[in-house]
């Protein structure tokens, strides 16, 4: 073990992060540290050992914060929309290493999720590499390419030590299928669901999100809860727009995640969406020794 | 006929003589149809939110309805459009996710304050609400044909409607 917190206290220079955003690249660097040190094993799979990863990426954040803004002009032109460009590049810039991290998470959270799937529906199922993108609040509603196609959508807002939304999606045809496993019958359109057949599917999605949020609460020591799950079935876009929207009421930052999980006979995909807020990236922040974050 | 211009969140948009403004997927947002019918003027504007939580610190006008009101107007005047003789239709508003534990759901009546808000930022600026397809359950496209007037609305599991026509008579007129 390389790497204490305390290390990252000393190294961590402050004045040149900027405001906002760049905490989302910091927190989904740092959050996953307790994933290598409660399951080495599973960074083995990155193709490198565990402590030269560690090592090695923090070295990236380090260097990465030090940079600091590129200019000045980068945050002054046009206020938010350059540093959302601006947190866009950087999160490119880190790469593979950033954005395995957040996928490693991604993977153990959502990979409970698929075991208590399997568990619900007496299916098996399998799981895709996670993807992971940050990208700005007014483009989260074109994340499915500005989609008129009806998805179901079922939304949690976090509450707790820190507050936040989640959400979890799927198309028309993979709630379908779904349904067929639960209750061996699917409404044929929208207008059709019954009652058991949306507390069925909120079931699903309270289960992808819970395990998920259960996972990012026990590796950042952040007592993270889910509120009661609603759902919606639309225009996929006016779903995800509703989100943002709830959202941006407060400073929050968008972090997508995209998985597929597969089942055997009937394939379907779904993917998952985190806002976390500017303030709960902070807290986790803090939980790590890392006190010049606030 | 070229494709239609999209207006995305936060966004506002105006043409003059041909093309189609839309919003796609107006889920608790608002889309502002203005309509110069002398000049053939037609503007758009994807509201998110009721109002600026500070009004020195606005990133983009068209995301609250009291800035995005007098934004839009600006930006059809520039084209030349007479602003005091604007008709208006209002599209969105609609609480989306409606499945969910009754009373343990989380407030969410962002949709009708939306509504509220646009409805007072127009009366604001003395503009009277020609037609309007608010509230709800579902999330709307909505899309303006600058050439001929036409307000059209779609949803996703009813066929698309003409909500109204500036240019001629109000079928749908609230």
């Amino acid at each position: 073990m390389c790497l204490i917190p305390e290390s990252v206290h000393t190294f961590l220079p402050t004045n040149h992060r900027p405001e906002g955003e760049p905490f989302l690249v910091v927190w989904a660097i740092l959050a996953p540290l307790p994933v290598f040190r409660f399951r080495g094993p599973i960074w083995h799979r990155l193709g490198l050992p565990a402590c030269e990863v560690t090592g090695k990426f923090v070295e990236q954040v380090l260097l990465r914060l030090e940079q600091g803004p590129r200019s000045e002009s980068d945050f002054e032109s046009e206020g938010n929309g350059s540093h959302r460009r601006f947190m866009r590049e950087r999160y490119a810039e880190l790469g593979p290493i950033g954005q395995s991290v957040i996928k490693e998470m991604a993977n153990i959270g959502l990979g409970n999720a698929t075991t208590s799937l399997a568990e619900m529906t007496g299916h098996c199922f399998e799981m895709s590499v996670p993807e992971a993108t940050t990208l700005a609040m007014e483009d989260l509603p074109n994340l499915a390419g500005a989609s008129e196609d009806p998805f179901v959508g079922i939304y949690m807002p976090i509450s707790g030590e820190t507050t936040g939304h989640m959400g979890f999606f799927l198309s028309w045809d993979s709630a379908q299928a779904l349904w067929k496993m639960l209750l061996n019958a699917a409404p044929e359109t929208p207008d059709d669901i019954s009652e058991m057949d949306a507390s069925a599917l909120i079931e699903v999605g309270n289960i992808i999100n819970g395990s998920f949020l259960r996972a990012i609460s026990e590796f950042s020591g952040v007592n993270m809860m889910a509120s009661p799950p609603v759902m919606s079935v639309d225009m996929m876009s006016a779903m995800l727009a509703t989100m943002a929207i709830e959202a941006s009421q407060t400073h929050h930052l968008a972090i997508s995640i995209r998985t597929e999980i597969f089942d055997k006979s009937s394939s379907f995909s779904g993917f998952f969406v985190m806002l976390p807020t500017i303030e709960g990236v902070d807290m986790i922040f803090r939980n790590f020794g890392i006190a010049e974050a606030s | 006929m070229s494709s239609p211009v999209l207006v995305g969140m936060a966004d506002i948009k105006v043409a003059k003589g041909t093309g189609t403004l839309t919003c796609v997927g107006l889920g608790s947002c608002i889309g502002i149809c203005a309509f110069d019918s002398s000049q053939g003027i037609a503007g758009l504007a994807h509201i998110m939110l009721p109002e600026a939580f500070d009004k020195n610190h606005v990133d983009k006008l068209g995301k609250f309805a009291d800035t995005g009101v007098p934004e839009l107007l600006r930006q059809m005047a520039e084209l030349g459009a007479n602003t005091r003789r604007l008709q208006i239709a209002i599209v969105g508003g609609a609480q989306v996710f409606k499945f969910g534990t009754p009373g343990t759901a989380p407030k969410m009546d962002i949709g009708a304050r939306n509504i509220e808000a646009v409805q007072k930022a127009l009366r604001d600026v003395n503009l009277q609400i020609q037609a309007k397809d608010v509230g709800g359950n579902l999330g709307r496209t909505v899309t303006l044909d600058v050439a001929t007037g036409t307000v059209k609305v779609r949803t996703v599991s009813k066929a698309e409607i003409v909500l109204c026509n500036f240019k001629g008579a109000m079928p749908l007129a609230a």
